[in-house]
């Protein structure tokens, strides 16, 4: 009996981590990698991977799947789907881009005075956190776009803002755990005051783990951008951006699946691919 | 090999990151043990010790390569698969790890965890493990086993772990049990007693163990057989009383001739011979401490009523100028907390400590921060203590350039002067704190601690994580700079054999209550308190070696 269950908790137990080397396998560090190469040529220069025109339609040729010509298949209108995604990235990785570094200003400041000085500037920033997490982070982002109004930058500044309050709960426990590490102590000790002590000792060493929660929190922007613009709420129509771009598909999703297959995967990929890496960063940080 | 050997190493080789120039982590070693034999392995940190045992129970580093042989109980261990292996050496081999507090599963009870071996390894149904498992938290003498059984490690001390941990490894059947520093995380009192109990437990039942440690003390007073290991190599072997009294080898000797025993002359012993000191006429107290308290008030959650944990009751005692107290007892005595509160580093909750007649806690903010450039403080732990970040120069000039004490050039030949002082070459300024050794980062942490030309050094159990050897040497260092200087120093530890060869007067702790205080002599020769002689009796005798 026991000998049963044994082999079977053994077996079980090898699969998984088979599974979990595989993710912890360098070549998927490397596609990740890859991938995210390829998203940022796509946004740096969309021109060099796609020689045709986002906004050209072709109405014969419209609804076509994918081909040789049209790796991706064309729209309702006969646009190229692969031109328009390498044409949207850019747009929704600028936006990406501007909401983590919102958060992480925000949230590096917050975090870092709650963090360091505690007392009274901890305890009213955090009630504040408090406040802005029992909000949902989707409703928080549609209450400030709905005061901000459309368009790709507001969206950006949404997401940004709707995920300062969790980034600031990690931030100030990162410069908790430094202050109470042995060489800030010996460095107070020392007869060093609060400003060096800051810079030279505590920011430095709360860096780390905060770099690799951000490339976490870009494909989680990603995720949430497009979801915004999927609502409609990121740039208006034709320009376009993943999530738009999948909420034009929804409506031939029956007739034309790569309208919103090809999107989708794009998001996918990219999501996934910031989390493997993040993954790695913050094991990295572990061992090293 | 005979018919009573349990385990036979033969020419073994470990060495990691393949064929880095560094040498083998363990370089050719062979030895057997016998069925029911105490075989002590003893050795410094980088001696490989931890790396041979750890190649008997298959818990090396992925890292890491092997050659030889190892046989248990004539089965060449390289000959069977890994699932083989791991279940080979579970049945046969039992193993003590050094942590005890984080090696338990802190999500099932002791008990369940000692039950459990007894279901896997030995397929005993629910009702029959708990039962063996309770007989066995009895055998190594947990007290009020029936409870203890159904809690969790958090809830017990590290020396109740530390005996689960030894029950695990008994209810495997195992007929070797590999005991890797099992109480070097352990106070002197705790640590003895285990390794007591341990040991008759395994001589009762025919056990042979492999006793992994640092201290030649605890190796002489148990081990039937003594190996010495060096640099990865077997350096000397032998019953504890050849080894201890006729050691071979020079390493042996030096081992020996480090280790704090009662046998040692002061190192302070000029200084004694001297003068007696005369309370009255004597210098000026430099330190003095009046009626410290330290209450900690825990949260609770709640709202019940939190108990206050009183860490210091009443303390009070005065420190002559250039002379060391020492301050002991065991962890949770508060002579830590009574260090912090000297330093500066905390706050007494009543009582007051001046330093050369300036209350340290009862000036403003700016005077406080003034205060530091007479009171300096070392850390015990000299791997956390400096900025991983910062090189060995820049730690050491931060405090001058905190007080603004010179310009760059003038700090860096300050620094170069402070290199000096603790006996580190000038160019280790340039290394990063992982570039050197512990002792060598205890040295900065000193350097550091002087560059302020303090009058006061409160040394917070500055060579508790140094191997011996390195330890004398630091605490020679103390001595000599204490003397050029003429610093006054509160030196803390648990070590009442440490404390001897560096004080002048001895300030026993015990939950806070000062229960002995006098100069080193008279405590040592004649202590009035029943702790101080427990605590004095814990220290490893080790007969003179000459």
């Amino acid at each position: 009996m026991t000998e049963v269950l044994d082999e079977r908790s053994l077996r079980r137990s090898s699969a998984g981590r088979a599974a979990r080397g595989l993710l912890r396998s360098p070549a998927v560090v490397v596609v990740s990698v890859v991938i995210l190469l390829v998203v940022v040529l796509f946004a740096a220069a969309p021109s060099l991977v796609t020689s045709q025109d986002p906004f050209a339609p072709d109405i014969l040729n419209k609804l076509a799947p994918p081909s040789a010509e049209h790796l991706f298949g064309t729209d309702d209108i006969g646009r190229d789907l692969f031109t328009r995604i390498v044409y949207g990235t850019r747009a929704s990785v600028l936006a990406a881009l501007v909401a983590i570094a919102i958060a992480f200003v925000v949230s590096a400041v917050i975090g870092g005075v709650a963090g360091f000085f505690r007392g009274i500037y901890d305890s009213v920033l955090m009630r504040l956190v408090d406040l802005f997490l029992a909000v949902p982070d989707m409703l928080l982002a549609l209450i400030l776009i709905s005061a901000l109004g459309v368009g790709t930058v507001n969206v950006a500044i949404a997401v940004g803002v709707s995920m300062v309050a969790s980034l600031s709960l990690v931030m100030r426990s990162t410069v908790l755990r430094v202050m109470h590490s042995p060489f800030v102590e010996a460095a107070k000790a020392s007869g060093v005051r609060w400003p060096r002590l800051l810079v030279r000792h505590v920011l430095p060493h709360a860096a780390g783990p905060v770099l690799s929660l951000l490339t976490l929190e870009f494909g989680i922007a990603i995720l949430f951008i497009a979801s915004l613009s999927f609502l409609g709420f990121g740039a208006p129509l034709p320009a376009p951006e993943w999530g738009n771009l999948i909420a034009e598909g929804r409506n031939y999703m029956a007739t034309a699946w790569w309208m919103i297959a090809f999107p989708g995967i794009v998001i996918v990929a990219t999501v996934l691919s910031a989390n493997r890496l993040s993954h790695s960063f913050s094991e990295r940080g572990q061992t090293a | 090999m005979s018919e009573n050997t349990v385990v036979e190493v033969r020419d073994l080789v470990v060495s990691y990151g393949g064929a880095k120039g560094g040498g083998n982590a363990v370089d050719g070693v062979s030895f057997g043990v016998d069925r029911g034999e105490i075989l002590a392995v003893v050795g410094e940190s980088g001696s490989g010790k931890s790396t041979t045992v750890r190649a008997l129970v298959g818990l090396l580093a992925s890292s890491a390569s092997t050659s030889g042989t190892v046989r248990v109980h004539g089965t060449d261990l390289s000959t069977l698969s890994e699932r083989r292996l791991r279940k080979f050496i579970g049945r046969s081999i039992g193993y003590v790890p050094q942590d005890p507090v984080l090696s338990l599963d802190p999500v099932k009870t002791v008990g369940d965890q000692v039950a459990e071996v007894f279901r896997v390894l030995r397929g005993h149904d629910r009702a029959a493990a708990k039962a063996a498992a309770l007989d066995l938290l009895e055998r190594v003498a947990i007290p009020d086993h029936e409870k203890r059984y159904r809690q969790y490690a958090h809830e017990l001390s590290g020396g109740m772990c530390q005996r689960v941990l030894i029950a695990i490894a008994l209810a495997s059947g195992a007929s070797v049990i590999v005991a890797d520093e099992p109480t070097s995380g352990l106070d002197v009192n705790v640590q003895k007693r285990v390794l007591d109990e341990f040991v008759a437990l395994a001589r009762e039942n025919e056990v042979a163990v492999i006793l992994v440690t640092h201290d030649l003390g605890i190796a002489g007073e148990r081990a039937d057989r003594i190996l010495v290991m060096s640099g990865g190599k077997l350096v000397e072997e032998g019953k504890p009383g050849e080894v201890l009294t006729n050691p071979t080898h020079s390493y042996t000797r030096e081992l020996l001739a480090a280790i704090p025993s009662t046998s040692r002359t002061p190192l302070i012993q000029s200084r004694l011979d001297e003068a007696v000191p005369d309370q009255d006429a004597g210098p000026a107290a430099a330190i003095e401490v009046r009626d410290l308290r330290k209450v900690f008030q825990p949260r609770s959650g709640r709202g019940e009523a939190s108990s206050e944990l009183v860490a210091l009751e009443d303390v009070s005692f005065s420190v002559a100028a250039g002379r060391t107290l020492g301050v002991v007892g065991q962890s949770g005595s508060g002579k830590s907390t009574l260090s912090r509160i000297i330093a500066n580093l905390e706050h007494p909750s009543w009582g007051s400590v001046r330093i050369e007649g300036r209350d340290v806690h009862g000036q403003s903010r700016k005077e406080q921060r003034l205060m530091r450039r007479q009171v300096q403080y070392v850390h015990q732990n000299p791997y956390g203590s400096l900025d991983p970040r910062l090189t060995v120069e820049q730690i050491i000039a931060e405090p001058l350039q905190a007080f603004g004490l010179g310009n760059r050039s003038e700090i860096a030949a300050k620094v170069a002067v402070l290199l000096d002082n603790v006996a580190l070459p000038r160019f280790m300024a340039e290394r990063k704190p992982a570039m050197i050794s512990g002792g060598q980062r205890q040295r900065v942490a000193i350097a550091r601690a002087l560059a302020l030309t303090p009058s006061v050094l409160v040394l917070d159990e500055p060579v508790s994580a140094l191997d011996v050897s390195i330890q004398d040497r630091v605490l020679r260092l103390l001595v000599d700079l204490q003397t050029e200087f003429g610093l006054t120093y509160v030196f803390v530890s648990h070590d009442l054999g440490v404390i001897r060869l560096v004080s002048d007067d001895v300030l026993v702790l015990r939950h806070g209550v000062v229960v002995e205080h006098g100069s080193v002599s008279q405590v040592f020769a004649a202590p009035e308190h029943e702790y101080t002689r427990s605590l004095l009796e814990a220290i490893p005798a080790i007969t003179k070696v000459h």
